[in-house]
C-alpha cells in the first residue's frame, strides 16, 4: 500500500463520519479500524484524524469570525428578549392571579347551578307523576260522569283502561293502590246505576202491562172479527181457527207493533243496556236470576189484584187479564230480542204458575156470578185472553178446564135460569087447549115449536084452539132461547171443543127431564083427569118435539162432528106418557068404582024392570060427558083403550058383583033386571064405535044367556059351550046355578023346576069332573 | 062398592054445583071430598063428581056431588045434570062481582031445566081473601032473601064453611024428601023425586037424556 492510498481512505472515512455521524456508517466503521489495526498503522491514522480536527477547527473559526457581528446583535436581541419575557411573565403572573380569583366565584356558581338543577328535575318528576295521577283522577272523574251521562259501557271501559293502562304506571303510589282497590266498587257503581235505571225501567213497564195486554187483546178482537168476515165470504173456511197458519196468511192485516204504537211505546234499552253491563262484568247469571225474581215478584203483583164478578163488575176482571196478558207479550219480547238471558223454559214455568193461579181466581169467581151477560163477558174476555196468548206461543191447554168450568157454571146458570121459568111455565099451566085468536099469533106459537097440522085444520078461523096448552109452546120457546144462549156463548170458542155440544146436549136433556118430565110426571098425581088428559098430549108434543130439538142442536153443532145426537128426554116423555095413560085408566076405573059402590042389586026382587039400573045410567052418561068432553082430545088410539079398559074393569066388576058369596040367591026377575042392565051395557059400548069394546061384556052377556036359557044342560056340551059359553068357567056356572037353584022364595012352576032340575044335574056333572 | 043387600049407605043424595068458571066450585069440592086444597087454574072441562058418605040422623048418607064445568062451552052437557039434581049449590065468587051478577042467570037455569022444589044454597066462596073482596056478605044475603034460599060465605082454601054448605044443603034435602016421604014412600012414582031409598031400591038416573 502506498500511503496516499491510505490518505484518501482516511479522509473518506472521516468525511463519511461526519457526514453520517448518526447513521449507520459506523458500521462501515468497523471493518476500517479493523484493516487499520491489521495493518499496524494506527499511528498514521491518529495523525490523520488530527490532521482532520485542525482543519475543521480551522473552519470553525473562520465561520466564527464572519459571524460575530451577527452574533452580538442576536445576543443583544436575546437579551432583550429576555427582558420582555421576564414582563411578560409577571403580566402572566398577574393574569393568573385575576383567573384565579373570578374562576373560584363560577365555581360556587357552577355548584349551585347543579343544585338547582337537581330540584329542578325532581319537579319535573313530581310533576309529571302528578300529571299522570291527575288523568288517573280524572278518568275517574269521567267514569262517574259517564255513569251520571247514563253511558255505562263508556264507563266501564274507561275503567279498565284506567285499570290496566294508567293505573300500572303509577302503581307504586298509596293513592294509586287505593285506587285500584276502589275499582270494583267503581264497577259496582255502574252495575248498580244500571240496575237502578233497570229497575225503574222495570217500574214503568209494569205501568204499561195493563196498556201492552189492552192493545194485544184489541188486536186479537179485531183479527177474530177480520177473520169472521173472512168466514162469512168464504165459509169453506169456517174450521180453520184464528191464529193457524192458514189465517196468519191470509189476514194479512195482523202487523201490529205491541210495544210501539199509538198508545205505548216501549223501550228496552235500559234493560239490554244493563244486560251488557252484567255481562261485561260477568254478572250475567246474576243479573239473570235477580230479573227472573224481580219478574216473578211482579207477576205475583198482578196476581194478587183483586177483583169480584159478582157486582157486575167486569172491568176489575178485565184489567186482570190485560194485565197478565201485557207481561206475557212483554216477557215473548224479551225472550226473543236477547241471547241466553230469558230462556223460553223459564218463561213457560213462570206461564205455568201464573196460568194455575188465573184457572183458581177465576173459576172461584165465577162461583158468585149469577148474571148471564156477565159470564158471556167473562167468557168473551177468557177466549180473547186466550187466544191472545196462543197467538205468542204460549200454551194454553191448561184453560181448557177452566173454559169447561165456565161452560159447566154458565149452562148451570142458564139451567138453573130456566128450570125456574120451565117450573113456573108448568105450574102456572091452565092444562087446557091454547086458544087462539089472530093469525099473527098463531104464526108465533107454530114456529115456536114447530106445530104443523094437517091441511084440513089450517082453513079454521079463529078463534082456533091448539091441541097443546100453553105450556108446551112456552117450554119450546123457553128452550130455543136456552140452546140460543148456550150457542151464542160458545159463539167465540173458535177451537170448537167437542165438550161445548156435549153440554148442551146434557143439559138440555138434564132441563127436559127434570124440569118438564120430572113436573109433569108429579102432576100425575092430580085426580083431574082434564089436567092429566092435557099432560098425555103434551108430552106427546114434546116426544115429537125431542126431534126437532135433536135437530137444532145438529145445526148449532161444531161442524166437524159427526154422528148421530139422541135425546134420552124423548124416552122419559114417553115413559110418563105411558105412565100417564095408565093413569087416566085409574082415574076412569075409580070413577067407576065409584059409581058401583052406588050399585044397589036385588037379586031376589018381586018384579023385574023394564029400565037398566039407575047407576049405570048414571054411569054411562058420565063416560058418555067424559069422552066427549074431558077426554076428547086424546088420540084416537088412547081413547080405544080407555074405554076398553074401563068398560073390562066395569065388566069385571059386576062379574065379580054377581058371583060374589055374599049374594046368595037369585031370582029370574034379577037376571031380566042383570039382562037389561047387560044389554044397556052393550049397546053403550057398541055406540062408542069401535066393534072390539063389545067384546068387555062377553063374559057378562054367556052368564045372562046361560041363567036365561032354557037348554042349561047344554053347557055340558063341548061344541056348544065352546060356541056359546066359552067365556065361563065351570067353577062360576056352578056358583050361579047354585045361586039360581037356592032361591025358595018363588013360587016354581014346571018349566022352572025342570031348570032347577036340569041346573042341579049339572051342577052335579060339573063337580064330579072337576 | 055396594055389595048386594048390605050396601054401605041408607040414602043416596046427588048435588049439583054451579055457577061461573073460576069462582072455585072444583075447590070446594075436592075440600070438601079429599080435605085438601091445590091452588091451581086449572078448569073443569064437562063434568065431573065426587062421592062423600055422611052421617045425618043416624042415616049413612052418600053424597053424589056433581061438579060442572062453568064455561059456556060445556052448558049442553052440564045441563042435563040439573034435571038429576036434589041440591044445587049456586057458587060466586066474592071477589069477582061478575060471578055474582051471573048468579041470576044460573038461578033462572036451574028453574028452566032442574027439577021443581030442588033444594038451594048461595055459596060466597073465597071470603078468606078479605082485601080483594068485592061482594059483601049483606049482599050476598040480600040475594039469597031474594031467591029464598040459604047462604053462607065460604073458603075452601082456608076451609071456612065448606062442610057447612054441603051438610045443611044435605040436611035440608033430607027433610024435605026423606023425612017427608017417608012415611008415603008409594009416591016414588014421582021421577023428580031421585031419592034413592035403599029398601025400596027405586033410583032415577039422572042424566037418563
Amino acid at each position: 500500500m502506498s500511503v496516499d492510498n491510505e490518505q484518501q481512505q482516511l479522509q473518506s472515512l472521516v468525511l463519511s463520519a461526519e457526514l453520517n455521524s448518526e447513521n449507520e456508517n459506523l458500521e462501515q466503521l468497523g471493518p476500517i479500524i479493523k484493516s487499520i489495526y491489521d495493518t499496524d498503522r494506527q499511528e498514521a491514522f491518529l495523525e490523520q484524524l488530527a490532521v482532520f480536527v485542525r482543519k475543521k477547527e480551522g473552519e470553525i473559526e473562520r465561520m466564527c469570525n464572519s459571524n460575530y457581528q451577527e452574533f452580538v446583535h442576536s445576543v443583544d436581541q436575546l437579551l432583550k428578549v429576555r427582558q420582555g419575557t421576564v414582563n411578560l411573565k409577571n403580566k402572566i403572573i398577574d393574569l393568573n392571579y385575576d383567573v384565579q380569583k373570578s374562576g373560584k366565584k363560577v365555581a360556587v356558581k357552577k355548584k349551585e347551578l347543579i343544585q338547582t338543577r337537581k330540584i329542578q328535575k325532581n319537579i319535573d318528576e313530581a310533576v309529571e307523576t302528578l300529571q299522570s295521577c291527575l288523568y288517573i283522577l280524572d278518568m275517574a272523574i269521567r267514569v262517574d260522569n259517564l255513569v251520571e251521562e247514563r253511558k255505562y259501557y263508556s264507563a266501564l271501559r274507561t275503567l279498565e283502561e284506567l285499570q290496566t293502562v294508567h293505573l300500572r304506571k303509577v302503581i307504586q303510589y298509596e293513592f294509586a293502590k287505593h285506587m285500584q282497590e276502589s275499582i270494583p266498587v267503581m264497577q259496582n257503581n255502574v252495575k248498580n246505576a244500571v240496575t237502578k235505571e233497570m229497575k225503574e225501567w222495570l217500574f214503568r213497564v209494569q205501568q204499561d202491562t195493563r196498556q201492552v195486554g189492552k192493545s194485544a187483546m184489541e188486536q186479537m178482537r179485531l183479527r177474530q172479527e177480520r177473520w169472521r168476515a173472512k168466514v162469512q165470504q168464504n165459509p169453506d173456511l169456517r174450521s180453520v181457527a184464528v191464529s193457524s197458519p192458514i189465517e196468519m196468511v191470509m189476514n194479512e192485516e195482523n202487523e201490529f207493533d205491541i210495544i210501539n204504537n199509538d198508545q205505548v211505546k216501549i223501550d228496552f234499552r235500559p234493560l239490554y243496556q244493563c244486560l251488557h253491563i252484567h255481562e261485561e262484568l260477568g254478572k250475567r247469571s246474576e243479573f239473570k236470576s235477580n230479573y227472573e225474581e224481580d219478574r216473578k215478584a211482579q207477576a205475583n203483583l198482578v196476581l194478587s189484584q183483586s177483583f169480584t164478578l159478582r157486582e157486575n163488575d167486569e172491568k176489575g176482571f178485565e184489567a186482570f187479564l190485560q194485565e197478565i196478558v201485557g207481561f206475557f207479550v212483554i216477557e215473548h219480547v224479551i225472550v226473543h230480542s236477547t241471547q241466553n238471558f230469558r230462556s223460553q223454559s223459564e218463561v213457560d214455568n213462570l206461564w205455568e204458575n201464573v196460568i194455575a193461579k188465573v184457572v183458581k181466581i177465576v173459576s172461584e169467581s165465577l162461583d158468585d156470578c149469577y148474571d148471564p151477560i156477565l159470564f158471556q163477558k167473562i167468557k168473551f174476555c177468557l177466549f180473547t185472553f186466550i187466544q191472545t196468548l196462543e197467538d205468542y206461543g204460549y200454551n194454553v191447554n191448561s184453560f181448557t178446564d177452566l173454559i169447561l168450568t165456565v161452560f159447566q157454571r154458565y149452562s148451570e146458570m142458564l139451567k138453573h135460569k130456566f128450570s125456574e121459568d120451565f117450573h113456573q111455565t108448568i105450574v102456572d099451566d091452565y092444562y087446557m087447549p091454547m086458544q087462539i085468536q089472530y093469525p099473527e099469533e098463531y104464526e108465533a106459537v107454530a114456529d115456536a115449536c114447530w106445530f104443523k097440522e094437517g091441511d084440513h085444520r089450517i082453513s079454521q078461523g079463529y078463534p082456533r084452539t091448539l091441541p097443546f096448552s100453553q105450556a108446551y109452546p112456552s117450554c119450546c120457546l123457553d128452550i130455543k132461547n136456552f140452546i140460543s144462549q148456550y150457542y151464542q156463548f160458545a159463539e167465540d170458542d173458535s177451537r170448537q171443543y167437542s165438550y161445548v155440544d156435549d153440554i148442551a146436549k146434557q143439559t138440555l136433556d138434564n132441563l127436559l127431564i127434570e124440569h118438564v118430565n120430572g113436573v109433569l110426571l108429579g102432576k100425575l098425581k092430580s085426580t083431574n083427569m082434564s089436567q092429566i088428559v092435557q099432560i098425555i098430549i103434551n108430552l106427546e108434543y114434546f116426544e115429537s118435539a125431542c126431534e126437532e130439538l135433536e135437530k137444532l142442536l145438529k145445526s148449532k153443532r161444531s161442524s166437524h162432528r159427526g154422528g148421530k145426537i139422541q135425546l134420552i128426554a124423548a124416552g122419559e116423555f114417553r115413559e110418563t106418557r105411558k105412565k100417564a095413560e095408565k093413569r087416566i085408566f085409574e082415574l076412569v076405573n075409580s070413577k067407576i068404582d065409584d059409581f058401583l059402590e052406588l050399585a044397589d042389586y036385588d037379586w031376589t026382587p018381586a018384579t023385574f024392570q023394564n029400565n037398566p039400573s039407575p047407576f049405570l045410567q048414571d054411569m054411562v052418561g058420565f063416560l058418555r060427558a067424559l069422552i066427549g068432553s074431558t077426554l076428547y082430545n086424546l088420540p084416537m088410539s088412547i081413547k080405544t083403550f080407555i074405554n076398553f079398559d074401563a068398560l073390562s074393569h066395569l065388566a069385571t066388576s059386576l062379574r065379580i058383583l054377581i058371583l060374589s058369596p055374599d049374594v046368595k040367591k037369585i031370582n029370574s026377575n034379577a037376571v031380566i033386571n042383570f039382562d037389561a042392565d047387560v044389554n044397556f051395557l052393550e049397546n053403550f059400548a057398541r055406540s062408542l064405535e069401535d066393534p072390539n069394546i063389545v067384546d068387555a061384556f062377553l063374559e057378562l052377556r054367556q052368564i045372562v044367556n046361560l041363567l036365561n036359557s032354557d037348554n042349561v044342560e047344554e053347557y055340558l056340551n063341548p061344541s056348544t059351550r065352546n060356541k056359546k059359553y066359552s067365556h065361563l068357567k065351570p067353577i062360576d056356572v056352578i056358583s050361579l046355578f047354585d045361586k039360581w037353584t037356592r032361591d025358595q022364595s018363588l013360587l016354581l012352576d014346571s018349566e022352572a023346576r025342570a031348570k032347577k032340575r036340569a041346573m042341579e044335574s049339572v051342577i052335579r056333572s060339573l063337580r064330579s069332573s072337576l | 062398592m055396594a055389595q048386594s043387600k048390605t050396601a054401605a049407605y041408607d040414602y043416596l043424595i046427588k048435588l049439583l054445583l054451579i055457577g061461573d068458571s073460576g069462582v072455585g066450585k072444583s075447590c070446594l069440592l075436592l075440600r070438601f071430598s079429599d080435605d085438601s086444597f091445590t091452588p091451581s087454574f086449572i078448569t073443569t072441562i064437562g063434568i065431573d063428581f065426587k062421592i062423600r058418605t055422611i052421617e045425618l040422623d043416624g042415616k049413612r048418607i052418600k053424597l053424589q056431588i056433581w061438579d060442572t064445568a062453568g064455561q059456556e062451552r060445556f052448558r049442553t052437557i052440564t045441563t042435563a045434570y040439573y034435571r038429576g039434581a036434589m041440591g044445587i049449590l049456586l057458587v060466586y065468587d066474592v071477589t069477582d062481582e061478575r060471578s055474582f051478577n051471573n048468579i041470576r042467570n044460573w038461578f033462572s037455569n036451574i028453574e028452566q031445566h032442574a027439577t021443581e022444589g030442588v033444594n038451594k044454597i048461595l055459596i060466597g066462596n073465597k071470603c078468606d081473601w078479605i082485601e080483594k073482596m068485592a061482594i059483601t056478605k049483606e049482599q050476598g044475603q040480600a040475594l039469597a032473601d031474594e031467591f029464598g034460599i040459604k047462604f053462607l060465605e065460604t073458603s075452601a082454601k082456608a076451609n071456612i064453611n065448606v062442610e057447612e054448605a054441603f051438610f045443611t044443603l044435605a040436611r035440608d034435602i033430607k027433610k024435605r024428601l026423606i023425612d017427608t016421604h017417608a012415611q008415603e014412600q008409594q009416591n016414588t012414582q014421582n021421577k023428580r023425586l031421585e031419592l034413592e031409598n035403599k029398601p025400596k031400591a027405586t033410583s032415577v038416573g039422572c042424566c037418563s037424556s
